[in-house]
């Protein structure tokens, strides 16, 4: 058995090495996209990454990161929407995997979220968005009880990292969350005059700690 | 399992995926020193364990099965190529000595490409034992389960890994380039 100064030493070198895999996250993505149904081979699947991928264009301008997904069905009302089946994994690491397969319930994914030390607010946007109108606009609707954090526009990509929640799933960093700030969800279903019928829009940002809004 | 009638099961396996990537990704990038290599062999781990996903997802621990499986085709593979006995069996020979050597080698460790490429040098049981013991943080017993060895061989194992590691680290015996590790998944279903 290796003395205890040895056995430290490299726990410390090989996390250390472990942590400098630079493209773990892009391996990462290309794994999730494959297909493993038994007896096909791998492929890529389709789904929605395009979309994604433009989707946080449009929105890192403002410092806020946003994500578009496919969803299964076009809900008749935004506001009143009845989707989700969603997957909230808290990891080792205190790392939160969140995978929406259809937005639905949205409180009960800010209650799991809050359980699992995420300050968060997960919300429907109660209005309509217009053409041409930017996916960011979706935080700014009237009666919204969160408000902006400052400076959290260098701080939200190290709040959320990986890809969009409705294909390979997003990482949410508590620890990263900066003192008195929490992380607000918005989405909407009505970005499809864009992107086709089948479209969910998601922007997250960080917001001001608040009871009203993040719980706490 | 035809996925195409059981969705749930799909997105169940893709849970997991995504939730057992990450871990399975540094484990394969230490076994092999290769971002790629790594990420062919979590593609292999993913494709056997859909294969047996209706078992597998009733375990307590899919991760640590799916860990066990990409240990062991780094191992398998290792075995087809040299057909080399391991060392697992043979006593401690670990010294005072030694360990202060290993521990003075590692300390002074500024160049993780140079300790990947040292890690690389030791044989893939011994890197397994590292691996799992040192950075998963497995009980011994536990990596003496996945290996297939006695408690007793995995200390042995991990005293002689880390001294090679000290003497390797120590002579900086490392060639102009790293040497490929790239087909390590030739042969696999």
């Amino acid at each position: 058995m290796p003395t205890a100064e040895v056995e430290n030493e490299l726990r410390r070198t090989l996390a250390r090495t472990a942590a400098g895999f630079e493209s773990l996250d892009q391996a990462r993505q290309r794994l999730l996209q494959r297909d493993y149904h038994p007896g096909r081979g791998t492929r890529r699947l389709a789904a929605g990454i395009t979309a994604g991928t433009a989707g946080l264009g449009l929105v890192l301008g403002l410092g806020l990161s946003g994500v578009f997904g496919s969803a299964s069905r076009q809900p008749s009302h935004p506001a009143h929407a009845q989707l989700a089946d969603w997957t909230v994994v808290k990891q080792a690491d205190g790392t939160v995997l969140v995978r929406i397969h259809e937005f639905r319930d949205p409180a009960g994914l800010q209650r799991r979220l809050r359980a699992d030390g995420v300050p968060a607010s997960v919300v429907f946007f109660p209005g309509t968005l217009r053409p041409g109108e930017p996916l960011t606009d979706l935080v700014h609707f009237k009666g919204n009880p969160c408000q902006e954090y400052s400076g959290g526009e260098s701080q939200a990509p190290k709040v959320v990292t990986g890809g969009s929640p409705f294909t390979v799933g997003m990482f949410l960093h508590p620890s990263a969350v900066p003192a008195g700030a929490g992380v607000q969800f918005v989405a909407t279903s009505n970005v499809g005059y864009q992107q086709g019928p089948q479209h969910i829009g998601l922007v997250e940002w960080l917001v001001q700690a608040a009871a009203q809004c993040t719980g706490s | 399992m035809d996925w195409a009638r059981d969705a749930a099961a799909k997105r169940q396996f893709e849970g997991f995926a995504a939730a057992a990537s990450d871990a399975l990704l540094r484990t394969g990038y230490l076994m092999t020193g290769d971002g790629r290599d790594a990420e062919d062999l979590v593609q292999e781990t993913f494709l056997r364990v859909a294969r047996r996903w209706n078992r597998v997802r009733t375990m307590d621990h899919p991760a640590a099965y799916a860990r066990r499986i990409l240990i062991n085709l780094v191992l398998q593979n290792a075995e087809r190529r040299s057909r080399q006995k391991e060392e697992l069996a043979l006593p401690d020979a670990g010294s005072d000595a030694a360990d202060q050597g290993a521990a003075r080698a590692l300390r002074h460790v500024d160049d993780l490409a140079e300790f990947r490429w040292a890690l690389a040098q030791l044989t893939p049981r011994q890197r397994a034992v590292l691996v799992l013991r040192y950075w998963a943080d497995l009980p011994v017993g536990e990596v003496a389960d996945i290996l297939g060895c006695s408690p007793g061989a995995v200390t042995g194992t991990a005293s002689r890994a880390a001294g090679r590691l000290a003497e390797i680290l120590t002579s900086r015996e490392r060639p102009a380039t790293t040497p490929s590790t790239r087909q390590i998944m030739d042969g696999e279903s």
